[in-house]
């Protein structure tokens, strides 16, 4: 297993995506909500999304084929 | 504005394209080349999730409520990252177990549970209700507002939109997806269909979005500064109770990270559609994208309205009205229809999977319950029908009920929270294996019981089902029981309160209800193999029975004694030692059930070969392999199995027939393929002996051709690919390395290049061209040659090349010339020699002639008149010499006609052709000379009328014609004379002396004179059908003719 897959392909990477997406998500909360203004809350929500659909992505690039793991419960999830 | 006609007309013939789409799609699947089974379609079907919800809605929501809308996108993006745990998992056991829907499934995993599949439809069925009805408004909103009827049949239309709106939606819904049953419940033209209308509606939307920021304004920047410096005075957008807020945001992402997979139409999609389980890796991130890129432009657009003036009650409908006040129509149709769009996947899709969980866990039980129901099951289809027509229509009566008071967003939100209810018992069913049915139908009917009195409740009481002092002061005034204010707890919004109850009261009753009750043994099993779905482990558990408690040594002993009634100890030892080789059970102490089944079938097999397969069957029954308990206990097996393929024994008994002889079939055809293999080897022994003599000939072909005494050279492409020896020898090259891989013109010279070239490249075209001709070549030196070719067309290497011979024939040529050039002397010798002779007789002997006629006629004149002997003799005399100097008149004509001097060649030829009349009664001359205004060349005069003497005389001689034709016709600067019989005809490519001596010679001369004066012949002529010369000639000779003769057969 080549060291990328061995990080990003795994159930932890995934958890560790939706913590971050938890975090992202929520942050007009976690912030000062009294100093967003409606472009500002826009530009950050769409990037933090659009950084999520990356990670997302680099965690299916490296996943297993679906009869890899027949034998061993699913890495992830 | 538009008419209505003409919207629905629009509409219908979109459809009818999806709708080929879709048959289209199922034809390719049909013929086993899948369209849909890729993971790009997989995730487009995904996009079913994007309905006129997010069209229309999240653009009024983000009006309303700022970026709350996102949490609806923004809460599957947070748990795509599990669907490759937790979808494939559901994908696994659906492909096992045959799942159909999101009851089913709910219904399979605990103990196969009829009352819970019921339950579970009726929650889906409820739950979903709401959002057809959200579709219904949206579609019949935004038809009313781009239509404006001046027509009969537009206003007829207009005033009864929602019920047509209504029947189209029935008759797409049968049509696409309950035309027929399918017992996979898998339609790949359905899918086809929505993949396709998801496109459909995000290119449309995004098309409004770029309109709206790029067209109206000046881009993103353009609208958020202008709503900047005005959002005091702008209504909207309110974010401002923090608390509240991030209670409702939490909730939304809550219920929409759990509708994106348990709402019916996405479990279909995601989980009963599904075909590879790999498609889900691209799904993961797919989705999410499409769900961005259809949101990037609904917060500006809900900008835009807001900034032109648009009322925010209608903030729905931003994205139409503003292309719509903007004059744009063609693309507020466009918009309109992806809005329709969206709406008829979403109804397609939840209708067809509702009347499938209608029929299956609703209809069917209650047939059993009623028998007086039974018809229904013969009229399954038919019954789905009606499912989808009655789900539509309350769908309709609902959105009649609360749809005019209730913001689009609201509506989505009241089944969401619906479908939240299935979460606790699917994602539990599929990760706890201690829940069991109790725990599910406890958890699921508190859930939903909780959910209708705190969401459902409340919006019939804003449609005016119920009374306002329901919502505001409790049932019968207990204040305690406030339906949006539960226990009293306050400080949340009406969605967080609701989803925070009824999550509370189905986990509870869940996890209770399940830890109450112990599930029995089938129980556990069904729970193994839906939790370890991903593994061995659950495939195992589903067969059930695979302890290894049996003693194989005691199973071998009965064997043994049963086999020796037929064989010797040592024959019935080593039959037995073959049945355990084959059945993998030698080294075993234990084993189970079903490989003591194997063993039996594998015994049974082989002593079937010996005493016939009912005496195989009637022994083994007799030796008690099996005691009564393990009877019993295969018999369960096979139960379960029978029980897993959901089929009747007839069936499977059928189907174990039709496999068997599939097997028989296969093993004939493993035989015949046995053969075919030998046969093949044979043919690859024969193959490479050939191969061997092919090579041993190639070789003997090569050495002939390098030491060919002929130049030999093999041309791809105009280029020179091989040469031998003796070919660059005779082009004056020291080597072959010097001429090869150069183009073919380089040994042609240039008078002839063109011609070679051409007819080189048109014989590796296959088109018809000469094999042999000469060509003048050109020597490495730059002297020339004339080279005499053979060629023809041969596949060397694979590939096909001209195969050229070439002989040195300059030699051949000069002597050739030398001898025409000794032939035209001699014909222009003898030519002169006539003319001279006739000159001589005609000018000498004539004269004299006359003279003596003249000289007789006076002494006749002078004798006396009775010397009457005398007198006749000089009668006689002058009738000598008048014959004589007939005679002379008549060589010296054919010597040369002296009139073809005086009087020109047409006369000439009109006299020959009398002469010709006279000599010959039976033959019938025909003679026509058009154009000749002025006399030709004497040279060319004499060549025509010598050819045409020739040849009158051929025909005369030996054609045996009836009929000859002389045409002449003379177009500057060429003359043409035609001379066609009717005769028996020549064979030119004979090569019999005697035509050679009959006519050759005669052929040859005329060739010779017409090459004398740079003219053409060309003979035509076959056994039987006649002959025709047609010669040309220009009228002034050129100084140096050439020649170019053509003989053709």
């Amino acid at each position: 297993m080549s060291r990328p897959q061995h990080v990003l392909g795994t159930s932890a990477f995934a958890v560790l995506v939706f913590v971050i997406s938890l975090v992202l998500f929520h942050w007009p909360f976690l912030a000062d909500d009294g100093h967003w203004t409606p472009p500002q809350l826009y530009l950050t929500m769409f990037a933090a999304w659009a950084l999520v659909i990356l990670l997302v992505f680099l965690f299916s690039w490296f996943l297993p084929p679906a009869s890899a793991d027949e034998d061993d419960e699913p890495d992830s999830g | 504005m538009f008419e209505s006609l003409t919207v629905i007309t629009v509409f219908c013939v979109y459809m009818g394209m999806i709708f080929a789409l879709a048959v289209w799609a199922e034809r390719r699947q049909a013929a086993g080349k899948s369209v849909v089974n890729n993971p790009l379609i997989y995730a487009l079907s995904l996009s079913v999730y994007c309905t006129t919800w997010t069209y229309y809605g999240s653009v009024g929501y983000a009006a309303n409520s700022g970026l709350l809308f996102l949490t609806i996108y923004l809460g599957p993006t947070m748990v795509v990252m599990f669907w490759w745990g937790l979808l494939r998992k559901l994908v696994r056991i659906k492909t096992t177990h045959h799942i159909t829907s999101i009851a089913d499934f709910i219904g399979a995993r605990y103990e196969k549970s009829v009352p819970l599949a019921a339950l579970a439809t009726v929650i889906a069925l409820v739950g979903t209700m709401p959002y057809i009805a959200l579709q219904l408004k949206a579609v019949l909103i935004t038809f009313d507002m781009i239509t404006q009827d001046t027509g009969v049949a537009s206003a007829f239309i207009g005033s009864h939109v929602g019920p047509i709106v209504l029947v189209l939606m029935v008759v797409f819904t049968i049509i696409f997806g309950v035309r027929r049953l399918d017992p996979t419940e898998r339609h790949e033209g359905i899918v086809m269909a929505v993949a396709a209308e998801g496109l459909v509606k995000l290119v449309l939307f995004m098309a409004a979005g770029i309109f709206v920021v790029y067209v109206l304004y000046d881009g993103f920047g353009d609208i958020f500064s202008r709503y900047s410096a005005l959002s005091e005075n702008l209504p909207g957008l309110s974010m401002r109770s923090r608390t509240t807020n991030f209670l409702t945001w939490t909730s939304y992402l809550v219920l929409s990270a759990s509708a994106v997979m348990f709402l019916p139409r996405q479990f279909h999609i995601a989980v009963v559609e599904n075909q590879n389980e790999d498609h889900i890796k691209k799904a993961m991130w797919l989705f999410p994208l499409y769900m961005f890129l259809i949101n990037l432009f609904v917060y500006p657009i809900a900008l835009a309205g807001l900034l032109d003036g648009l009322p925010l009650a209608s903030a729905d409908t931003y994205v139409l009205q503003l292309p719509l006040k903007s004059g744009h129509h063609l693309l507020t149709l466009l918009v309109f229809l992806g809005g329709f769009s969206a709406a008829t996947s979403m109804v397609l899709i939840t209708s067809m999977t509702m009347a499938t969980m209608i029929s299956n866990h609703l209809l069917l039980p209650l047939v059993d319950w009623i028998p007086a129901l039974g018809f229904i099951e013969r009229h399954l289809l038919k019954s789905r029908w009606l499912a989808v027509t009655c789900f539509i229509l309350m769908g309709y009566w609902f959105e009649r009920l609360v749809g005019g008071e209730v913001m689009l967003v609201n509506i989505g939100i009241i089944s969401f929270a619906a479908v939240l209810q299935f979460a606790p018992a699917i994602v539990g069913g599929i990760f706890w294996r201690q829940a069991n049915s109790r725990g599910a139908m406890l958890g699921l009917s508190a859930g939903f019981l909780v959910w209708a009195y705190t969401m459902l409740v409340p919006a019939l009481v804003t449609g005016g089902w119920f009374s306002p002092n329901l919502l505001n002061h409790g049932p019968l005034g207990v204040d305690f029981l406030r339906p949006e204010r539960l226990f009293g707890v306050r400080g949340m919004d009406s969605v967080s309160h609701s989803v925070f109850w009824s999550l509370l009261a189905n986990v509870v009753a869940y996890i209770l209800g399940s830890l109450t009750r112990r599930p029995d043994q089938q129980a556990q099993r069904d729970a193994e193999s839906f939790v370890h779905a991903l593994t061995d482990e659950g495939m195992l558990s589903r067969g059930g029975r695979h302890e290894a408690y049996i003693s194989l040594p005691e199973k071998r002993r009965r064997i043994e004694v049963l086999l020796l009634r037929y064989f010797e100890p040592a024959g019935a030892a080593a039959i037995t030692e073959k049945c355990l080789r084959e059945t993998q059970l030698e080294d075993r102490e234990r084993i189970s059930i079903t490989e003591l089944a194997d063993l039996y079938n594998e015994v049974e097999k082989n002593l079937a070969g010996v005493v016939g397969t009912a005496g195989a069957h009637r022994a083994l029954m007799s030796a008690g392999v099996f005691t009564p308990r393990e009877s019993q206990e295969l018999s369960e097996v096979y139960g379960e199995i029978l029980a897993g393929l959901r089929a009747r024994p007839e069936d499977l008994k059928r189907r174990i027939n039709y496999l068997q002889e599939r097997q028989q079939l296969t093993n004939q055809h493993a035989e015949e393929l046995e053969e075919k293999v030998v046969e093949l080897q044979n043919q690859i022994i024969r193959r490479k002996m050939a191969e061997q003599q092919v090579r041993e000939s190639e070789e003997r072909y090569r050495t002939a051709i390098e030491y060919s005494n002929d130049g030999v050279v093999l041309i791809k492409d105009n280029l020179l690919w091989y040469v031998n020896r003796k070919f660059a020898e005779m082009f004056g090259y020291n080597s072959r390395r010097e001429i090869v891989g150069r183009a073919l013109d380089t040994i042609v010279h240039p008078e002839d290049r063109e011609r070679v070239v051409t007819i080189s490249a048109l014989r590796r075209q296959g088109r018809p061209v000469p094999s042999r001709y000469d060509f003048k070549g050109l020597k490495k030196d730059g002297s020339s040659l004339f080279i005499a070719v053979s060629a023809t067309i041969v596949s060397y290497k694979g590939r096909t090349v001209n195969l050229v011979y070439l002989r040195d024939v300059t030699e051949r040529r000069r002597h050739e010339d030398e001898i025409r050039q000794l032939s035209r002397r001699l014909i222009q010798g003898a030519e002169d020699e006539r003319k001279r002779l006739s000159a001589d007789l005609h000018d000498e002997f004539g004269q004299s002639l006359t003279a003596l006629h003249l000289g007789v006629r006076s002494l006749e004149s002078s004798l006396p008149t009775d010397l009457i002997l005398q007198q006749a003799r000089c009668e006689q005399l002058i009738s000598l010499i008048e014959d004589l100097a007939e005679n002379v008149r008549k060589i010296s004509s054919d010597l040369r006609p002296d009139m073809l001097d005086h009087l020109g060649l047409i006369p000439t030829l009109e006299w020959y052709a009398e002469e010709l009349r006279q000599r010959a009664p039976g033959l019938e001359v025909e003679f026509k000379a058009v154009g000749f205004k002025r006399r030709l060349d004497p040279k060319v005069e004499i060549v025509l009328y010598r050819i045409m003497q020739e040849a009158l005389n051929n025909v005369v001689k030996h054609a045996g014609a009836g009929k000859v034709s002389i045409r002449l016709t003379y177009s500057h600067p060429t003359a043409i004379m035609v001379i066609s019989d009717d005769g028996r005809g020549i064979d030119l490519t004979s090569d019999d002396p005697a035509r050679e001596l009959s006519s050759g010679i005669g052929l040859i001369s005329m060739r010779e004179r017409v090459a004398s004066v740079g003219g053409t012949i060309d003979i035509r002529s076959e056994p039987g059908k006649g002959t025709s010369i047609r010669v040309a000639l220009p009228d002034q000779p050129p100084p140096d003719a050439e020649t170019l003769i053509e003989a053709n057969a």
